[in-house]
C-alpha cells in the first residue's frame, strides 16, 4: 500500500475520489507544516527583536561597573596578599629555626630557678586529693606528664595533697605537692625531658642543688626529668630519694 | 581556573540581564536592582565557580533565584505539567509586526502566567540552549520546552487575537487535519 493508497476504513470515504484529488491534499499536508514553520519562525524573530530593543537605564552600566571598587574581593586580596603572607610565613619559619639553632639550651639552673621561684609564692593546687592515682588521672586527662616514676619511698613517706601544671616553654610541668610530718612542704615538678635538651637519659644521677634557703634534687626517669624541692638542706630531701 | 574580566562580563550580559529581569518584574527599577544585585553577587562570590564557562548561566541563575526570593513566588508556581499536549498556534497577523514595538511585547510577556514568563523571556533574549534555560530555572529539560511551547502560544494570541486567529482557522477548514 503506497501513500496515496487510503487505509482500509478511509476507502470508505475516499472509493469515489481519483488518485487526482488526493494528490492535492497530500501536497498541503506536506506546506501546512513548512508554512507554520516559516511563520513560527517569523514570530519568534520578531519577538526576539522587539524584546533586544527595550531600552536599558543609560546608567546602568556606569553603575554595574561601579561594583568592584565598592566590593571587596576576597580573591584579588588573597592573591595579591598570598605572596606576602608566605614571605612572612617563611621568614618566621627561617628566623624561628634560626632562633632555634642558635638559642642558647634551656639550662637546668633555669628551669630549677623558675621552679622554685613559683613555689616561693605558694601556689594554689588546681586539684587537692590524698590519692596519687587520683591525682595522676587529673593530670592525665589534663594532657601534663603523668606517668610517673616515683622513687619508692617519696609516696609511701609522704602524703600527697594535690598538684597542679605548669608551664615552662611552653611544655606542660606537672606539680605535685606532699605533705611533711613536721607541716611544711615537699613540691615535685615533673616535665618533658625534650625540654631540658642538656640533660640526658643516662643522667639518672640524682643532682642536687641548693636554690636559694630551697634544696633541689635532679634526676632522669625514662623521657621526663624530675625536680624534687624542699625548704631546708640537702638532708631533708635525701631520706625520701635513697633506697636505704 | 582563568579570571573572568568584570567588565567584560557586564559589557557581555548586562542588557539580557535587565530584559530578563524586566519581563519578570515589569518594573525598571526592580529590573535594574535585579541586575545589580546578580553582578554584587558575583563580584562577592563570582571566584568560587570553578567552570569559567558557567559564568552566564550562573548569571541568570542568580538574577532569577533573587528575584524568586523577594517576590516569594516559588510556591506559587506549579510543577506538574497537565499542559504536554501540542497547542496549535494562534496565526500571527504579518501587519502586527509593523504596530508591535517592545513596550507592547514586555507587556504582554508580563501577562503570560509566572511559569510561562521566565523561559519564553529566556528564550527570546536567545542567549541560551534549552538545558541552560534549565538549568537556570531549575526545572527538568521537558518542562522548560513545554513551557515555552505553552507560552509562546499564549504570548502569540494575546498579540495576535486569539478570536481573529480562531476566525481564520474556521475559513480555512481543510488547513485543519494538517497539523492539529
Amino acid at each position: 500500500m503506497d501513500k496515496s493508497e487510503p487505509s482500509p476504513p478511509l476507502k470508505i470515504y475516499r472509493a469515489e475520489q481519483s488518485s487526482e484529488e488526493v494528490a492535492p491534499a497530500e501536497t498541503d499536508k506536506e506546506t501546512v507544516p513548512a508554512q507554520w514553520w516559516a511563520g513560527e519562525q517569523e514570530f519568534d524573530q520578531l519577538i526576539g527583536l522587539k524584546l533586544q530593543s527595550t531600552p536599558v537605564p543609560g546608567d546602568l552600566k556606569s553603575r554595574l561597573l561601579e561594583i568592584p571598587k565598592v566590593t571587596s574581593f576576597p580573591r584579588t586580596w588573597v592573591r595579591r596578599l598570598l605572596p606576602i603572607a608566605a614571605l612572612l610565613i617563611a621568614l618566621a619559619v627561617f628566623f624561628g629555626s634560626w632562633r632555634g639553632l642558635f638559642q642558647p639550651s634551656v639550662s637546668l639552673a633555669d628551669y630549677r630557678a623558675e621552679m622554685v621561684s613559683f613555689i616561693r609564692i605558694d601556689p594554689v593546687l588546681e586539684m587537692e586529693a590524698p590519692d596519687l592515682s587520683r591525682i595522676t588521672g587529673f593530670l592525665e586527662s589534663a594532657g601534663a606528664p603523668s606517668r610517673l616514676r616515683l622513687p619508692q619511698k617519696l609516696p609511701q613517706v609522704l602524703p600527697p595533697l594535690g598538684c597542679r601544671i605548669l608551664h615552662f616553654r611552653g611544655q606542660h610541668v606537672t606539680l605535685i605537692c606532699f605533705g611533711r610530718e613536721e607541716g611544711d612542704l615537699v613540691h615535685l615538678f615533673v616535665v618533658n625531658r625534650a625540654v631540658l635538651p642538656r640533660l640526658r637519659e643516662s643522667d639518672k644521677a640524682i643532682q642536687y642543688r641548693a636554690e636559694g634557703e630551697w634544696m633541689t634534687a635532679t634526676w632522669v626517669e625514662g623521657e621526663q626529668a624530675y625536680l624534687l624541692t624542699v625548704e631546708g638542706d640537702r638532708a631533708k630531701l635525701e631520706k625520701y630519694l635513697t633506697s636505704s | 581556573m582563568t579570571e573572568i574580566d568584570f567588565q567584560l562580563l557586564v559589557e557581555q550580559y548586562y542588557l539580557p540581564l535587565y530584559r530578563f529581569g524586566l519581563s519578570l518584574t515589569h518594573q525598571q527599577s526592580e529590573a535594574a536592582d535585579l541586575t545589580q544585585h546578580t553582578f554584587h553577587t558575583w563580584a562577592l562570590k563570582g571566584h568560587q565557580l570553578r567552570d569559567p564557562t558557567k559564568a552566564k548561566t550562573w548569571l541568570f541563575t542568580t538574577l532569577y533565584r533573587k528575584f524568586l526570593a523577594e517576590k516569594r513566588y516559588a510556591d506559587r508556581f506549579v510543577d506538574s505539567e497537565t499542559e504536554l499536549l501540542f497547542v496549535e498556534p494562534a496565526p500571527f497577523p504579518s501587519a502586527m509586526a509593523d504596530v508591535l514595538d517592545a513596550g507592547t511585547v514586555l507587556r504582554e510577556l508580563h501577562t503570560l502566567e509566572d511559569r510561562y514568563r521566565a523561559p519564553v523571556t529566556l528564550f527570546y533574549l536567545r542567549q541560551h540552549s534549552y538545558r541552560e534555560i534549565a538549568e537556570i530555572l531549575d526545572i527538568p529539560i521537558g518542562t522548560v520546552m513545554s513551557r515555552i511551547h505553552r507560552g509562546k502560544a499564549e504570548l502569540r494570541a494575546r498579540l495576535g487575537g486569539t478570536d481573529s486567529a480562531r476566525r481564520q482557522r474556521a475559513m480555512a477548514p481543510g488547513k485543519e487535519a494538517g497539523y492539529g
